[in-house]
């Protein structure tokens, strides 16, 4: 409970925040406005040379490719800007801010920074998810909607503990970003139907480096292919790699020392 | 004249060793932002072309495909070269100051930075062309390499003059970020970063012909290649030199009345 109304605390200042800068909260509309209408444009202009890319017709994609809009709206509003931070705060020495409040530092962390400037386009992406819906040329129930926006949010997640994952060597080596240009060299992969890799990538990416799990797996579980079996490796990577960033976490902070670079 | 190039030149020699400082995490940073995207990109293609059964569509076969990624992903790393904010920065901190005192010119001096990274990703490309012309390179001659080259090295000043068009803004806004990941998300469309142009319909493939788009990275990228180009090596350097005009007038244009709002307090 005393998390929630902390993060109620986080709402309110970010949002006065973000309405002090009118014309970036409308330049972030414009951007990501432009970036969804071309990932869909993309995939529009493939499917005019193909029926089929990676197995998934034009509808199942249409619906993977909202599907990731949805999530990168969730991301852009709840996690990017903090996770933008981490890097920042360790060379400045600004972590202490957080070291020393009587909550957990990984929470205060990870949630502090909620961008309201991106939460217009995280109700477009609803918007655009809804329409992909639409476009679905399968039947489904709400049960398995309810899990597969579940398992977006728990991909958003995922992503996020990726994201710090690669910015966590920071703690040791002190460069501007760590490995985050690694991740954003990655970032294709979420992008495309699982079903182009072959089997070493799918392996590597499902169990290692877990990209698959953000809009992949959950949409193939929607396709209702393998859907069990997908439900489970999703929950079961995520609890391991999630446990295995926070370890390394903990390890960062003890090498912390608060003085600035 | 002279006292400009020195300029150039410094500015470009201190941002290449700011550049290596890091260097793990640069080669990391660099290898993965442009390796993983084009095999994603071979992935992608090689499932459509298997699907279609085809082995060339619009021209392309798929040893061509991944030829043409992996050029214009370099090219558009060249052109594209250090990330938005490096001008915005000095603005809304106050670094600027600095420079408005120094007997130099501010746009000058940037350039050379921004040459920089690009500079990086000619020898890359370069590189891998003589890689590429010594095992399989049949298509590939000296004189259409020197030609994209060029036109490459062009079209990077029109976008280090696009970068500072938008990076001024700061002068009046508080945040130019959004704008600069805008302009990189259409430039990447309109410039076939995206997939070649000939896959796009031909409306828009026309209309695209109406914007800088196209002549910064699509048809020099095609004559670098040596494959058929909708427009000559002279045609595309006239065009570029046209919009390096118009870009330079702009940028200069908003520099004169941005300068005149800026405070030098910095936030």
């Amino acid at each position: 409970m005393r998390y929630f109304k902390l993060y109620a605390h986080f709402l309110r200042f970010s949002f006065t925040k973000a309405l002090q800068f009118r014309v970036d909260f409308t330049f972030r509309i414009l951007m990501d406005l432009v970036y969804h209408i071309l990932n869909l444009a993309f995939f529009k202009l493939l499917f005019n040379h193909t029926n089929f890319i990676g197995g998934w017709s034009e509808s199942q994609v249409t619906l993977f490719v909202t599907s990731f809009i949805l999530f990168d709206g969730i991301y852009m509003t709840v996690f990017a800007t903090n996770a933008w931070w981490l890097p920042e705060h360790i060379n400045k020495g600004e972590l202490d801010h957080y070291l020393t409040k009587p909550v957990s530092p990984f929470f205060i962390f990870s949630f502090r920074e909620f961008a309201a400037n991106s939460f217009i386009n995280l109700l477009f992406g609803i918007g655009i998810f809804i329409w992909g819906l639409t476009q679905v040329q399968m039947s489904f129930n709400y049960l398995s909607l309810a899990i597969y926006v579940l398992l977006l949010l728990n991909g958003t997640f995922l992503f996020y503990m990726m994201s710090v994952l690669m910015t966590l060597p920071v703690f040791w080596t002190q460069s501007p970003r760590g490995f985050e240009l690694l991740l954003h060299g990655i970032d294709p992969v979420l992008k495309y139907p699982i079903g182009i890799q072959n089997k070493f990538l799918r392996v590597f990416f499902t169990f290692f480096l877990p990209m698959n799990l953000v809009c992949s797996l959950p949409a193939q579980f929607f396709f209702g292919e393998n859907a069990y079996q997908h439900l489970l490796i999703i929950i079961a990577v995520t609890l391991i790699f999630s446990k295995l960033v926070l370890i390394l976490w903990n390890k960062g902070l003890r090498q912390y020392s608060g003085a600035s670079s | 004249m002279k006292k400009r190039i020195n300029i150039f030149f410094q500015s470009l020699s201190i941002e290449l060793r700011n550049i290596f400082v890091y260097q793990f995490e640069f080669w990391v940073g660099v290898l993965s932002t442009t390796l993983i995207p084009i095999l994603v990109s071979y992935l992608l293609w090689k499932s459509i072309y298997e699907s279609r059964g085809v082995e060339t569509m619009n021209g392309f076969s798929l040893s061509g495909m991944v030829l043409y990624y992996f050029c214009i992903t370099i090219s558009w790393k060249a052109v594209f070269s250090k990330a938005s904010g490096f001008i915005a920065r000095d603005i809304y901190y106050g670094g600027l100051n600095k420079y408005l005192i120094y007997p130099i010119s501010y746009l000058n001096f940037k350039l050379g930075e921004y040459f920089a990274k690009s500079l990086f990703f000619y020898v890359n490309l370069l590189l891998f062309l003589l890689f590429y012309y010594f095992y399989w390179g049949n298509d590939l001659t000296i004189l259409s390499v020197s030609k994209g080259m060029i036109l490459i090295i062009f079209s990077t000043i029109i976008y280090y003059f696009i970068t500072c068009m938008t990076e001024y803004l700061t002068f009046w806004v508080e945040n130019t970020w959004s704008l600069a990941i805008l302009m990189r998300s259409i430039v990447g469309f309109g410039g076939g970063v995206l997939m070649p142009l000939s896959f796009y319909p031909e409306t828009v493939q026309n209309l695209l012909h109406f914007t800088p788009f196209p002549f910064l990275l699509y048809y020099p990228v095609l004559i670098l290649l040596n494959k058929e180009s909708s427009f000559s090596f002279l045609e595309n350097f006239g065009v570029l030199i046209f919009w390096n005009i118009v870009f330079f007038l702009i940028t200069r244009f908003i520099w004169n009345k941005g300068k005149y709002q800026y405070s030098g307090v910095g936030i």
